[in-house]
């Protein structure tokens, strides 16, 4: 089903290329920056779970393994975003890079460049996670850190370049955090059925102490512009927070933390299969509207048919293959 | 009250479950963890307290902080509204934390009547076994005769009434 939905939503959003470029460049990026999370949030939380062990981690591991096994859908998932590049960025524009203090680093090449190491990186740790036994710990302590920095440089490259005068120091940190959540959530909805009595209650702790994090990040980047008070970084916040957008903001204040929040704290709830799958997929439809609501509007476009389209087609196709290679020797051989 | 020892924490889990229709007070005195499962307590008031606690705490220093800024001492910070609530949340919610784990603490020593540093039970020379290898329990109220036998049926190695 989820293939369906995939495969339906990519070719939805192929017809909606040849009618409305620029909606399906904004609304695929808008995608494919939610569903990296998915296969980096689950690595991480794997790599994390080498070190630290629990028994989170076993109830997650053939959900985060076939998350992270998921990875090489970036390869052709990023080319709509390199053909579309001076769509999206006002850095990759001829007659507008020149005029950037900092296209130094915000330039097409070193972009490239960039992006291609992020990839190597990626892929070399998600083969280590995948291939090798969970004994070994020395790579994951080193890939860590490293996983960290360059999710935040390409999540800067990615989204928050899209309005080259916004600065925020918080901005890696809190996509990274949101990623953590987004596939933590997206691992919980199957667990929290196949998981054991115990460890039902351990990842209802995990995904609550992910949401207050979230949401401390998210509140306290909005503080701080809210307090300096520069246009350059308002301005992020006007676009975001006038005409529809403002119910965006609004709802993620309510479901992505208020509502989450208020009912993970309840231990009975927290031990509830039923209610910790509806909490984790609640966690996940407000990331996606995080998606959307963090790179539409540098685009100046809403929601429509093209940015559905492009989100069901990049998520359902990452859930199909998700749940295909969940099935296979590559999955299953260490859980 | 009546004070009552068993060899096993079986015994004394099989006391505790035949005690649990009568409606009496027990409380048990073991020389190792009971199950969660077997322990004669209700669920604790704490939570409750310390949620109550917090929420009172925070929104009463966002109503504080609220009022100082509007009605109290209004001063014009950068053109902003008087109300400019955004940063109130932060101190808003490290005052409900404050409070949430001052009123946990000091309804925790509450709810065992902390100050209170004797209890009747200490004075009970069997119930010293209970730091050894004693599974003791002590049940106030109820019916004395009933309890009395349910206990005896259990084979106790000490039953006895004790003043309270």
């Amino acid at each position: 089903m989820a293939w369906a939905l995939g495969v339906v939503g990519v070719a939805v959003s192929g017809l909606g290329a040849f009618l409305h470029a620029r909606a399906f460049y904004f609304g695929w990026l808008a995608a494919l920056s939610v569903w990296i999370g998915w296969p980096l949030g689950s690595l991480s939380l794997l790599l994390i779970h080498r070190l630290t062990g629990g028994r989170w981690g076993d109830a997650l591991r053939p959900y985060l393994r076939a998350g992270t096994a998921t990875l090489p859908l970036l390869l052709p998932a990023i080319l709509p975003v390199l053909i579309g590049l001076p769509v999206l960025y006002a850095w990759a524009r001829p007659e507008q890079a020149p005029h950037l203090a900092n296209s130094f680093y915000l330039n097409v090449p070193f972009f490239l460049g960039r992006g291609a190491a992020y990839l190597i990186l990626w892929l070399g740790l998600a083969a280590f996670a995948l291939f090798t036994s969970p004994a070994n710990t020395r790579v994951a302590a080193i890939g860590l850190p490293l996983l960290a920095l360059t999710f935040t440089f390409a999540i800067i490259d990615l989204t928050m370049s899209l309005d080259p005068a916004f600065n925020s120091s918080v901005y890696g940190m809190l996509q990274g955090a949101g990623a953590v959540l987004f596939a933590l959530s997206l691992a919980v909805v199957p667990a929290a059925w196949t998981a054991k009595r115990d460890a039902v209650a351990d990842l209802g702790k995990l995904l609550l102490a992910l949401v207050v994090l979230w949401a401390y990040l998210d509140f306290m980047q909005f503080l701080i512009v809210w307090e300096s008070n520069l246009s350059h970084d308002a301005g992020w916040y006007q676009a975001r927070m006038s005409g529809g957008w403002a119910w965006a903001f609004t709802a993620q204040a309510a479901f992505h933390f208020a509502l989450p929040f208020g009912l993970l704290i309840v231990p009975g709830i927290q031990r509830n299969r039923a209610a910790m799958a509806a909490i984790a997929v609640l966690l996940a439809f407000m990331a996606a509207l995080r998606g959307w609501w963090t790179v539409l509007p540098a685009g100046q476009r809403p929601v429509g048919w093209i940015e559905l389209a492009c989100m069901c087609g990049m998520l359902g196709c990452g859930a199909g293959l998700a749940a295909s290679l969940g099935r296979t020797q590559l999955v299953q051989r260490h859980v | 009250m009546i004070v009552a020892g068993f060899g096993s924490a079986e015994a004394l889990r099989r006391a505790v479950a035949s005690l649990a229709p009568e409606g009496a007070r027990v409380e048990t005195f073991t020389p190792d963890d009971l199950d969660e499962a077997t322990e004669p307590t209700k669920s604790s008031a704490v939570p409750i307290i310390m949620l109550g606690a917090g929420l009172l705490g925070g929104f009463g220093f966002f109503a504080l902080q609220a009022y100082g800024t509007m009605s109290g001492y209004p001063i014009n910070v950068g053109g902003r509204p008087d109300f400019s609530w955004p940063p109130f949340i932060v101190n808003a919610f490290e005052f409900g934390v404050l409070c949430a784990i001052g009123a946990g603490f000091l309804g925790f020593f509450a709810i065992n009547r902390m100050p209170k540093l004797f209890i009747a039970e200490d004075a009970c020379d069997e119930l010293r076994e209970a730091s050894r290898d004693g599974w003791f329990l002590s049940v106030r109220g109820g019916d004395p005769k009933r309890v009395r036998a349910l206990l005896d049926s259990v084979g106790p190695i000490a039953l006895k009434e004790w003043p309270e």
